[in-house]
Order: C-alpha cells, then structure tokens, then sequence
C-alpha cells in the first residue's frame, strides 16, 4: 500500500489547499494594491472591522539608512489599547474617507443607470467600438456624467414642456374646427327662433356643406338672447357621464353638442393616445356657467374659447396650425438633439459602467480592511489558494512599486481554527457538474468531491432512462450548435432558458453521447430496431413458422454480440422479456453506484486519518449492504449465466423469512443455504457494529484528551482566553455530550439501514422511465408515423410526418429529457452523495474584476 | 468466448482512449512521465491480451514488469481525465455486459405478434 502513498493527488477530488493570510498595505499603495488583486482574483478577504489582533506588526522607519524594517511584537499591553482604539470605528477619519468613496461610486453609477434608462427609451443602440473609447480618470468621469445627467435633466424638462403645449394646441384645433360647425349650424338653425335646437352630429362632409351655406345667411349673434357657450374638449369615455351630470346639475337648461373629435390626442394624464371628443354648452346665466366650468375641471375637459364669428374662427385655426407645425419641428430638433448626446454617451456607457464598479468594489474591499494603530497603513484577513501566494506577492510588489511607496507590503500565513472555503478549479468542462452538485451542497474542505466521477456517472444514468440512438442523434446536434457558437452566444445576453442551456452544454453533449451508446444497447432508432451488429438470434422452430405466435422462436446461435436483439420488438413477449432485464440492470448499476459512494467514504477517511470512521462506520456499511443487495446482484448474474428458472423474489424474501428451509428449485449454485445463513447473520451483526462502538470509543477518547482540563488551567492576567476567539493559543474545551453523538450515530445507522433497501429500490425508476421512454416512442412511431405513412395522399403523409416530428421534439426531446435529467440527479443527490457527503462547506468567493463584469452581465 | 472477447475489447479501447487522452490534452505535471510509462505499459497490456485471446498462457515473465509498470500504471489512474475514461469504460461495459448476459441463456422466447 506504500506505493498508493507516493502517488499525486488527484486533481479536482479535493478543493486547493487554502490559506489564511494577513497582508498589511501602507496607505499610499493600498488602492493601487487592491486593484491588482482584484485583476488577479484569488483572494478572498475577511470582513475585519473588529478584528483581534494577536500580533502587533510595528514599523520602524531608520531615518539613517532610508530603509524600512519590520519585527514583530507581541504585547499584550498594547494589544489591548488597539483593541479598544479599533472598536471605536467611528472616530475615525480615515475610515469614513472610503465610506464618502463609495458614495461617491453610488453615485455615478446612479446617474449611469439613468443614461441606461434614458438610452433604452429613445430606443438607442450603440454596440461600443474598441476604437473610440477613451481611458479616463475617475474624477473625470464624475464631472463628466454629472454634466450629462444635468443636461439631460433639462433637455427632458425642455422637450416636456413643449410637448404639453403642443397637445394643448392640438386640442385647441380641434376644438375650433368642430365647435366651429356647430355655431354655425346653431346661428343657422337661431333663424326662426321658435324651432327647437335639435343635436346635430356633423361628419366632415356637412362641415363643408355648412360652410358654404352660411355665406348667403346673416347670422344672428345667439348672444343677444343671453345664449352663451362653452366649447372644449373631454376624453370619449367620459363623454355620457359629463353630459348626464351637466344635464342634472343645470336641470335640464342646457344643450349639449358633440362630435368625435377625430384623431388621437396625447392625455396628458396617461401619456397614452385617446379618442376624444370636441363638445360644446350652450347655457344661460352666470351660475350654469360656474357649475359648468367646475364640472368641466372634474371631468378633466379642457374648454377652449371659440369666438363666433365664422372669420375669425378661420383666423385663428390658422394661427393655431403655423404655432403647431413650429412647435413640430422645434420638438423634433429637440429630439435630435437628445438622440446625439445619448448616442454618444452610448459608446462609452459600458465602459464607464464597468470602470465604476471596479472602484466601488475596490473601496467596499478597502472597507473591509482595518488600520494599524499607527494609521499608516491597512490590515486585513483573507483566504487564498496556496498555489496563488507567489502571484498574489507578486502582484503586491507591482503595486509597491508603481504607486512609488517606500514600504513594503506584508503578506503572511495566518493560523486558523475556521474552515477554509473550498475552491475547485474548474474549466468550461468541468463548470457545469460541478455547479450541479454544489446545487446541492458546497463540498466541505478536503471533502471528496463526486463531481469527478459525475461527470461520467450522470449522463450515463440518463442515457439509460433516455437509451435511443435516434433522440441521442438530435441531442447531439443541438448541443454541438451550442458549442460550436460558444464564443458568439457567450458574449451575448440570452434568455434565461437559453442561457441554462447554454450553461449546461458540455453536459448535454456528454448526454447525447451515452443515450447514442445506450440506444445502440437497446436497439432503437426512434423505436426502430436495425441489424447493424448481424443477424437475429432467433428464428423460427421449422421452416413454415407455424408456431412463431404461440411457441415462439427459438435460439440458435450465440447471443446477438451487442445489444437487444432485433427480434425482440414488436413481439408479444417483448415486454416481459425487456421488463426482468431492466429492472434487474438497475439494481445492478444500483448496487454498483451505491458501493463507489461507500468507498469514497473510507477514501475521506483515510484522507482524514480517522481509522474510527473505517473500522466502525466503512466496514459494517460495506458488509451490510453487500450481504444483503450484492449478494442479490450476485444471485442476478448466477441465474442468467446458468438459465436457471429460479425465482429471486422468494430467495430473498425466505433468506429472512425461512433461512434454514431448503431452497428446492430455487437452488442456483451447490452451499447457497449455508452462504445465505453466513452473510444474514454478518448483516444482522453489522447494525450494532455501526451503532454502538464508535459513541462509547469517542467518548473515551474526549476524556484522555481533556484529562487534566477539569482542574482548571493557572492563567496570568494577561492571557485573555475567554475574549479571544480567533487566539491561536485557545484551548479547545467543548464539553462532550455522549447522549447527542449517540442520537446522531443511531439516525446515521438507521438512515443507513432503511436507506439500503429503499436506495436500491429507487434505482428502479432507471426500468421505470426507459420502458416509458420506449412505449412513448413506439406509440409515436406506430400510431403517428406509419399510420399516415399507409395512406397514398402526400398532405397526410406530410402532415403526418410533421405532427410526428413536433410530438418527438416537444415530448420526446425537451420533456422526456428534463425528466430523465430530474431523476438522474435525484439518483446522484440521495442515493450517490448520500453515502459519503456532508457539503456543508462554503464557496470560494474571491475580489475579482472579472466576477464584477460576469455580475453586470 | 463471445462474452471474453469483447471484455478484452473493452478494456482495450479504455486504454487507447486514455493515451490518447493524455497525449492531446497534456497539461498536468510530468506529462512526459506519463507518456514514457504508458507505451512500456501499453504494449505490455496489448501483449498480454493478445495471449489471454489466444487462450494460451503467458509464457514470459510478467512478474519483472509488473514491479516496473504497475508504478507507472498507479500513476496514470490518478489523474483526473483517466479517472472519466476509466469511468466511462467501466459503465458502457456493465451496460453491455448485463444486456448480454440477460440474453445468454433466456427463459423466455419471442413470441411474434399477429401483424408480423
């Protein structure tokens, strides 16, 4: 076994090695500092506002020799008074100066937010060019987009205001031009004054014919007979109920003329286009007047005065219309305007977008550091990834050297007592599975990671529930279109459908590949069976095949070399036949599966060095599950290797039952009796070997540890190890509940035990969804395809190959698919990682300008 | 026999599969140790399978090569993309071999339908 220790570690099976570390930035290089280490992304800083220093780091500047050296120091007197002076976070200047910084951020991407808003309303889209983007300073882009927002703000503010006046002269227009028809036509119809007013509802035709008329009639002024009017306009809808309330408000003293006004007006309400209507009042007397108006200011009508006289009404329309058409084109070069200043703020708005998240991020990130007492300079806290230490200090020295400090930065390794992060470095591969199984949980540090066996075992199981070569071909497809437009579909923003499946496309091709391979196994082509790998085994008994439907065929030869054999379908046997082998191929994949879960926990342990979780935990598991289900796998692989018609559902179930009866026809090989009573006696004896030894053995071991503990330990005053959580000297002194290990043990044996027989079981649903899978494709094949292929006319053959073609892709491809998918993960998650993972860890979250870009997007 | 053969093909074709793996995709540390142990590796395997084929024994001694390979084979299992080639041999296999061994010694026969 020496010659597994020497060996590499498997890359991807455990996260990165982390550790802490404490850097220590001198105020002048800190930006810069930070920027660079956001560009390289590989540490992940602490919120240390209120840390506990352990160590003092203080500078000593030799004014001599120009050189800086640092010692450590380690004073409890001193640590105190930093304690205190760093919980007074307020007092501080230089805190507060990265606060007003990080308003300040908030600020300009506020304002570049509202360019955004403003560039997607008037419908703007500038793809920005390399070419024309200029580098600029922060402070420059602050003045900048303040002086954009302004003028924006008022070019808004102009453009609204000239928009209102320009609805309020449309109106008037079209008051004049209705209201207009109706005077008339009242001065017409005021001729014999007895004549009743009747309401005339003009159409533009009758407007002209009452113009023509009025020039041979002397009007009379109706306002000599104390008539007057109030003209105005008012939204259709509201029209009856307005008419109705003025009816009962002047009791009937009034009447009331309208006409659809004719074209959608702006409501300055709304904002929306509607129908209005031009109407107008004739009344008497100054009350009706003043209820008028006041109902016309509820309704929200706009009254417009229209004088009587047909030529000044002309006079008038005409004014109005040159005042509309000026009001046009001066909103229209206002418009131009605007669309220019957006259009140029376009090119640069992404940039600027960009460039201002990463200061803000650099600020939060500054935040989060602490100063020295000294307050010339910033510690913080961090994770990183050991590989990354030579980059990280790397990158620390650029940033000394080019902000022109004459200190150095410190960066050092820090003990801790916490759980690192777990980093895993994935490529666009690996991402996807092992974004799957941290849906479910971040792996714990140095925890196996299924991810690297998921990889393979994933879409291999949903191949199985998927297994046609045929839906296998069009999966592939799609997926080899994802990933040969990779680089043009990942720079662009999809859909978040597309963009799953874009996320997921290694894994889909992964999946295509199997379900090729398991169709081939299974031998369909959307259901149809080939003879690509030779002939049938089966053929029939004579010559004449008379019995072929009610014996059978019978084999002749060597099974057929690669899969189901092509006789098979379409038989009447087929389901019983495909039935027996699917369900016993599940529990077989099942056991298998469940065994690597097994094995990887005592990989963890090892790993770990805990030879309690093998002995007490690895051992019985293993012993219980395969005297149990292997042995059922077992009996599986006898029985067809032997064409034993023995019945496994009675073995299994009299091996508990009956151990010592005989087995008679059921006996597949010669001591199976004697086998079966050794491996349920093993079983029976695993249970209380993965309970009870291992609670008791912890607790022994507690006590050893913590022997002396309990007289209490001679501190000095200065040894604070009540206060000091993060102190490297802390006693570890947890107290040992023996009653709450031995629970959790006992959950984990049972959740075993009971998992065993219910985990294998649900491996089942591998038989459940291909036979579903399978008969929802012979039934589209059969039922669609052929039957439309029987009839000679070309439209129903079409139309059949198209309903056909839709049914296969919507509920073959996409649902069958997602289902397939579901039930695999399900498979992995509970059955798979429930063995042997505990993904209570936490992701590696590092600064990163990238993952700042990656979240914009 | 059928059964044997095509075990062998298997196993075979995951070994080739993993060369070549390694041999397009080398970015992991001591590539090139790994390119020199596989070819000693793989013709000894080649050999050894051609011999088990022809259902001889193997006459030369294995046992020198095996101290020699099997440090090198141990190195080539821990690596991450041998683990997925091993992965994938060993899952399209069982899946052949279930399928196959179900159809050795049936209990059951087709038995057409009245349409065939």
């Amino acid at each position: 076994m020496k010659l597994f220790e020497d060996l590499p570690p498997m890359d991807h099976l455990r996260s990165e090695d982390m550790s802490l570390v404490q850097i220590i930035i001198p105020v002048e290089s800190a930006h810069r500092a930070v920027s660079y280490l956001g560009e390289l992304g590989l540490l992940q800083l602490k919120d240390v506002r209120n840390p506990n220093p352990v160590d003092l780091i203080v500078f000593a500047f030799d004014s001599h020799r120009g050189s800086c050296s640092v010692f450590w120091l380690v004073t409890p007197a001193t640590k105190m008074e930093t304690k205190r002076f760093l919980l007074n976070e307020d007092k501080s200047p230089f805190q507060r100066t990265f606060v007003n910084q990080v308003k300040r951020c908030g600020e300009m991407s506020r304002k570049l937010r509202f360019f955004g808003d403003q560039i997607s309303k008037a419908g703007i889209t500038a793809s920005p060019c390399p070419a024309s983007q200029q580098v600029i300073d922060l402070e420059e882009l602050e003045v900048r987009s303040s002086e954009h927002e302004a003028e924006l703000l008022e070019m808004n503010a102009n453009s609204e205001k000239l928009r209102q006046t320009y609805n309020e002269l449309l109106e008037f227009k079209l008051v004049l031009l209705k209201a207009g028809g109706f005077l008339v036509a009242a001065q017409n119809h005021a001729v014999p004054p007895e004549t009743e007013l009747v309401e005339n509802i003009y159409s533009k035709k009758d407007d002209e014919s009452v113009f023509l008329l009025e020039q041979s009639v002397q009007p009379e002024s109706s306002s000599k007979a104390g008539l007057r009017f109030i003209s105005g306009i008012i939204c259709k809808s509201k029209e009856l109920t307005f008419e109705r309330m003025l009816f009962r408000a002047t009791r009937g003293n009034m009447f009331f003329n309208q006409a659809p006004a004719g074209e959608q007006v702006m409501d300055p309400v709304s904002g929306e286009m509607v129908e209005k209507t031009v109407f107008v009042v004739f009344f008497s007397g100054e009350q009706a007047k003043n209820k008028i108006l006041k109902i016309c200011q509820a309704f929200g009508a706009s009254c417009y005065p229209v004088p009587e006289e047909n030529s000044k009404q002309m006079q008038l329309t005409r004014e109005v219309s040159l005042r509309l058409s000026d009001l046009e084109a001066t909103l229209d070069a206002g418009n131009r305007h605007r669309n220019k200043a957006l259009a140029s703020i376009a090119s640069q708005l992404w940039n600027w977008i960009i460039m201002v998240k990463k200061e803000k991020g650099v600020y939060d990130t500054l935040n989060m550091l602490n100063f020295d007492v000294t307050k010339k300079c910033l510690v913080g806290e961090g994770w990183c990834p050991t590989f990354a230490k030579p980059q990280i200090k790397e990158a620390l020295e650029h940033a000394t050297i080019h902000s022109n400090s004459q200190v150095g930065i410190i960066f050092h390794d820090m003990d801790s007592f916490e759980s690192p992060p777990t980093y895993f470095r994935t490529n666009r591969f690996t991402h996807a599975f092992q974004e799957i199984v941290d849906a479910y949980g971040v792996a714990r540090y140095q925890e196996a990671n299924p991810a690297v066996y998921s990889v393979i075992t994933f879409p291999f199981l949903f191949a199985v529930m998927f297994g046609d070569w045929g839906h296998g071909l069009c999966l592939l497809l799609g997926s080899l279109i994802l990933i040969l437009h990779e680089k043009k579909l990942g720079s662009q923003k999809l859909g978040s459908f597309m963009e799953m499946a874009f996320g997921g496309r290694y894994v889909v091709l992964l999946m295509a590949l199997f379900s090729i391979y398991c169709g081939l196994i299974y031998n369909e082509f959307f259901s149809v069976p080939f003879h690509i790998f030779g002939t049938s085994a089966y053929k029939c008994r004579d010559s004449s095949c008379s019995d072929a439907h009610t014996t059978g065929l019978i084999k002749y030869r060597d099974p057929y070399p690669f899969g189901v054999d092509p006789r098979w379908r379409g038989s009447r046997s087929e389901l019983p036949f495909l039935n027996s082998v699917k369900m016993k191929m599940s529990i077989l994949l099942g056991v298998s599966q469940m065994n690597l879960g097994i094995l990887l926990s005592y990989f963890d342990a090892k790993f770990h060095g805990s030879s309690l979780d093998i002995r007490y935990q690895f051992m019985p598991q293993m012993i219980f599950l395969n005297s149990l289900f292997g042995y059922l796998a077992l009996l599986i692989v006898i029985k067809w290797c032997t064409g034993s018609q023995a019945d496994l559902y009675h073995v299994m179930i009299y091996m508990f039952l009956e151990p010592t009866g005989d087995l008679g026809e059921n006996q597949l090989f010669w001591g199976q009796k004697e086998l079966q009573i050794l491996l349920l006696l093993m079983a029976i004896v695993a249970v209380p070997w993965m309970l009870f030894p291992k609670p008791f053995i912890l607790r022994k071991l507690h006590t050893e540890r913590f022997q002396g503990r309990t007289y209490g330990i001679l501190g000095t005053s200065e040894m604070d190890l009540d206060h000091d959580p993060d102190s490297a000297r802390r006693q570890h002194h947890e107290d040992f509940n023996f009653s709450e290990v031995f629970v959790h043990q006992m959950i984990h044996s049972i959740e075993f035990v009971l998992g065993a027989v219910s985990n294998t079981a649900s491996y089942l649903r591998l038989w459940a969804l291909s036979l579903a899978h399978s008969e929802l494709s012979t039934v589209f094949y059969e039922k669609l395809l052929l039957l439309a292929w029987g009839y000679d006319s070309v439209i129903i053959r079409i139309a059949g190959l198209a309903v056909f073609a839709f049914a296969t892709a919507f509920i073959l491809l996409m649902m069958e698919t997602l289902s397939a998918f579901l039930h695999a993960l399900r498979l992995h998650w509970v059955e798979f990682m429930g063995k042997f993972y505990h993904g209570d860890g936490y992701k590696f979250k590092p600064f990163s300008f990238k993952l700042l870009a990656d979240e914009e997007n | 026999m059928g059964f044997l053969m095509t075990t062998i093909i298997f196993f075979v074709v995951g070994v080739v599969a993993s060369v070549l793996v390694r041999l397009c995709c080398n970015r992991g540390p001591s590539t090139n140790l790994y390119v020199i142990a596989s070819i000693p590796t793989l013709s000894w395997l080649l050999g050894v399978s051609w011999a088990f084929g022809k259902g001889l024994c193997s006459k030369f001694s294995i046992h020198s090569f095996l101290r020699m390979e099997i440090h090198g084979i141990l190195y080539l299992i821990f690596w991450f993309h041998l683990t997925l080639i091993i992965t994938a041999t060993i899952c399209s296999w069982m899946m052949w071999a279930i399928v196959y061994l179900a159809q050795l010694k049936p209990l059951i026969v087709p038995i057409l339908s009245e349409g065939e």
